[in-house]
């Protein structure tokens, strides 16, 4: 289904595309390949923890290119789209994403406006996807020291190095970069009113609550 | 007033003022011992319940955790895994792990981030193979999850069994609390036979083949921390973890008092707690006190961190602090 | 040694004997205590989720009626000091029923806390040789000292005052006298010991209070006399053995100044709680007016603050002057500290946890027979002791019959 979804749009970008590709060019992009590798994002925690769910809190709208490993070459059609440099009216590939992060107003504020598989650093410079906390490191200065230290964001495994793995989760791990703060979440079952007590409540929270 | 006679001393004696020792007094006492005995036999039935293997000589004669020979444990462990296999269908990997030298266990809680979802009192339950009614039953859970008004920490109004559609919502925020590992544990000062002590590495443990029951030190903690066996633990075979210790998580008895011990099981070995594993915004930080490069001691030295309840005088190794 | 076993092939013989009120009496409690033994071996095997107890209200009834007991069996001590230190011979007659009720309550109170224990198969971790004993850290521990110290006290003072009569022999001053003595400290040391088992918890500040260990001995001073005082007249009433009504209206004075104190020390504790209430106050708050929609201790404590104005008011009016008044009081007294210092003190005490929960508590059917099997043992005990004490006490149980009992 999803690859679908994606087949068509691909097809619609590139009849938008198309209008705007200079003469010479091929008029039919050819379709993206993917084989890439995924994402070398790394695991979270301990694969002997399979009783544990330790999925991260980032939010899925629409097509989450970091869930689903990241496997396109962005320059397979950014190739053929100029860099705007506003943000006001959204691709129709990417129109799912709405941007809500702080003062950024537009794609190239982080996206690199020549090379759409990498990031913008201060300079132009890119900054490969795997680095993409340096990227965030631009804003987020105090978080990204924490993060170094090992305090903010998510670390599992091992506390103890020498004696196993300790993964260290990216900022777009837990973070949708277009939307950085966490969705809100449907609270795990409650405690309940202890059976042997007395008295419990008459409107018992554990009652109104379907398991 | 009533007039005051004076106590007359009976010429008599005992023998004299009571029927001798007859056939007829004879029968009537035995017939009177036969009805005691019967109503004793009715009194004492419940005890033929009690099923085989509840309480052994062994159990009876087993000394305190401390005292007993490595062979002793190991002895005992694998009476303990043959129970769990007996009763549950699953043999787990019981072990007795020490505290690793120049480790004390340190915690520390961001309240700005903690959202309030839960997991960790969830995760506990499948860490720590505690009884449960059902998967959502986390009474016996080490953590408990408060929601809070903004504008205060009032523990006093605090709501444990909230639950909305959706959290964290706008105008609260949520604290979990557990087993604050305390430097001054009053739990571990009140226990009357020494079942509840701290370990080299500051971890409160509780020997659960010698715990008497008594609660004293539940009626001690200040942190609600600590949870009693009313019961003969139910769990189910699917939900046990195999991975158990001695100490911690293995499979407990009815009538002893379990708590908290920063996972043992798992933290000796190396790695994170249950509980910080499974939390989704990273709130918790775990780590060495004693190694100055270990994250909890960056909490200390770079956030300004609080103690809950810094008046009782515990001196927690868990820690609160406020951070984006 | 031979006398001794002849002595106690004759009390056995005693227990035995008695009238059919008596045999009526004793088969009763004798029912109730098995219907409790049933209820604990039930207890036993199912765990105590028989109870009415949770993780959050950790303690109920059995420490309740425990700590109330420990009252009870420290105020024996308002008989010994008048006797032994004021020298008032009237009190001499009755000092040793007080000294049997004081081991009959002991015993109850060892029994309530067995029965609170998840794990009563491994008690012996609590006695020394066999087990790793905390002390001093513990509280506790000092408590098993205390409580079994005075009940071994108690035991010799009475058993040698007994065998002594029996013998129709003047009891050797050295041999009793200093435990006499003893046993004044000590019930004051049970009493204050139990307060701080409390008093110790700093995390649960409604027993963190300097005012509970004189509160406990006050209302003990009440508590105690007051079920003497109902005693006596029954002794006197049923068996051959006269006691006067001056040790119980020396009973009287003593309980009015002891209620006295503990309303006034009430008094100051109310004050404490409501003038300017902290977070501390909740669980105050719970207990007499109900806290976040839960109130179920709210009849409780206000029925017991009524039984003890009710008590008070008789005790120091001119209505206690009659035995009829002076029993009601007692009555009153006593039911009003027992709810007040069981339920009132233990409960609240866990009400809001220290994490702000309220869950409430009350004892279940079970738990309450077993309470109640405890309570029957106890008369059952005391009465047994009063069936063969009394008649040594008035000479008819002697070791040489033939001798006159004047020559005593």
């Amino acid at each position: 289904m999803l690859a679908l979804v994606s087949f068509a749009s691909w097809i619609a970008l590139a009849l938008v595309t198309m209008r705007g590709s200079r003469a010479g060019e091929p008029a039919q992009p050819a379709l993206p390949v993917v084989a890439r590798p995924p994402a070398d994002q790394p695991k979270v925690g301990l694969a002997s923890d399979a009783h544990l769910d330790k999925t991260p809190p980032r939010r899925t709208v629409g097509l989450d290119l970091v869930r689903n490993g990241w496997t396109y070459n962005c320059m397979e059609c950014h190739k053929l789209i100029q860099a705007r440099w506003r943000y006001d009216r959204p691709m129709n590939e990417h129109k799912d994403v709405k941007l809500e992060h702080g003062n950024n107003r537009f794609c190239l504020n982080c996206h690199h406006p020549t090379n759409r598989n990498a990031f913008v650093d201060y300079d132009g410079a890119e900054i490969a996807q795997r680095d993409v906390v340096q990227l965030c490191a631009k804003c987020h200065g105090t978080t990204f020291r924490d993060w170094t230290a090992g305090v903010h964001g998510r670390q599992n495994g091992f506390w103890k190095t020498d004696a196993g793995e300790k993964t260290k989760l990216r900022c777009i791990q837990c973070h949708d970069p277009h939307q950085p703060k966490f969705g809100d979440m449907k609270p795990l079952a409650p405690l309940r009113y202890p059976t042997r007590g007395a008295n419990p409540p008459p409107a018992a929270p554990a009652a109104s609550r379907k398991h | 007033m009533h007039p005051e006679p004076q106590n007359e001393v009976s010429p008599k004696t005992i023998e004299q003022v009571y029927q001798p020792l007859t056939r007829r007094t004879f029968l009537k006492g035995a017939a009177a011992s036969m009805v005691g005995l019967a109503g004793l036999t009715a009194a004492l039935k419940p005890l033929l319940e009690l099923e085989s293997g509840a309480i052994t000589l062994d159990d009876l004669l087993q000394k305190h955790y401390r005292e007993l020979s490595a062979d002793d444990l190991k002895r005992i462990m694998a009476g303990i895994a043959d129970k769990t296999e007996k009763e549950h269908g699953v043999r787990p990997a019981v072990r007795d792990l020490k505290p690793l030298d120049g480790v004390e266990f340190g915690y520390a809680l961001n309240l700005t981030r903690c959202i309030g979802c839960r997991k960790c009192a969830h995760a506990c339950l499948k860490e720590n193979n505690q009884s449960r009614d059902d998967a959502n039953d986390i009474e016996m859970s080490y953590i408990r999850v408060l929601e809070l008004d903004k504008g205060a920490i009032n523990l006093e109004t605090s709501n444990v069994y909230y639950d909305p559609a959706k959290v964290p919502q706008k105008d609260k925020f949520y604290m979990p609390v557990q087993c604050q590992q305390c430097r001054q544990s009053p739990c571990t000062k009140v226990c009357p036979v020494q079942a509840t002590w701290q370990e080299k590495d500051g971890l409160v443990v509780v020997d659960y083949n010698w715990c008497i029951g008594c609660r004293y030190c539940m009626a001690a903690c200040p942190y609600d921390a600590r949870r009693f066996n009313y019961q003969k633990p139910t769990i189910t075979k699917e939900a046990i973890n195999p991975n158990q210790s001695y100490l911690s998580n293995r499979i407990r008895p009815k009538g002893v008092v379990e708590k908290c011990t920063f996972c043992l099981h798992r933290t000796r070995d190396g790695k994170y707690p249950a509980c910080l594993e499974v939390c989704p915004t990273g709130a918790r930080v775990f780590g060495n006190l004693r190694d100055p490069n270990s994250e909890i001691n960056y909490i200390l030295n770079n956030k300004r961190v609080y103690v809950l309840k810094e008046e009782v005088g515990t001196l927690p190794r868990f820690y609160y602090f406020f951070d984006k | 040694m031979r006398d001794y076993v002849t002595f106690l092939w004759r009390v056995w013989r005693l227990s035995w004997q008695g009238s059919v009120k008596y045999y009526a009496w004793m088969s009763v409690l004798t029912v109730l205590v098995l219907i409790g033994l049933h209820a604990w071996a039930r207890q036993f095997v199912d765990g105590l989720q028989v109870t009415g107890m949770t993780n959050q209200v950790s303690w109920g009834a059995y420490i309740a009626n425990f700590t109330f007991l420990v009252g009870v069996a420290a105020a024996a001590v308002m008989l010994v000091i008048p006797a032994y230190i004021y020298k008032k011979e009237h009190m001499h007659e009755v000092v040793l029923f007080g000294e049997l009720m004081a081991i009959a309550v002991i015993v109850m109170c060892l029994l309530f806390v067995t029965v609170d224990l998840g794990r009563p198969d491994r008690f012996l971790h609590m006695i020394p040789p066999f087990g790793v004993f905390n002390f001093p850290g513990s509280i506790l521990s000092w408590d098993v000292i205390v409580l079994n110290g005075y009940l071994l006290i108690n035991l010799h003072i009475a058993s040698y005052l007994l065998y002594s009569r029996y013998r129709q022999q003047q009891p050797t001053k050295k041999f009793y006298i200093p435990f006499v003595f003893l046993s004044i400290v000590w019930a004051v040391s049970i009493h204050t010991v139990t307060a701080f088992l409390y008093v110790g918890l700093a995390g649960r500040s409604y027993w963190h209070h300097p005012l509970v260990p004189s509160r406990f001995l006050a209302s003990a001073f009440v508590a105690g006399p007051a079920l003497m005082v109902l005693a006596f007249q029954i002794i006197r009433r049923t068996t051959r053995y006269w006691i006067g009504d001056q040790p119980i209206f020396t009973l009287r004075m003593l309980m009015t100044v002891a209620m006295i104190i503990n309303m006034f020390l009430l008094g100051c504790e109310l004050f404490t709680e409501f003038y300017y209430p902290t977070q501390h106050a909740a669980a105050a708050h719970y207990l007499y007016f109900g806290l976040h929609g839960h109130s179920g201790l709210v009849p409780w404590i206000w029925t017991a603050i009524t039984l003890d104005v009710i008590g008070l008011v008789l005790l120091a009016s001119p209505a206690s002057r009659q035995i009829a008044g002076l029993n009601l009081a007692c009555v009153a007294c006593f039911v009003g500290i027992w709810i007040e210092k069981g339920m009132g003190l233990i409960i609240p005490g866990f009400v809001p946890t220290p994490l702000g929960q309220v869950v409430e508590y009350l004892p279940t059917l079970n738990e309450t027979l077993v309470c109640l099997g405890i309570w029957a043992f106890g008369a059952l005990m005391y009465s047994w002791m009063l069936h063969v004490a009394v008649p040594i006490m008035n000479g008819s149980l002697r070791a040489r019959p033939e001798l006159s009992p004047s020559t005593l």
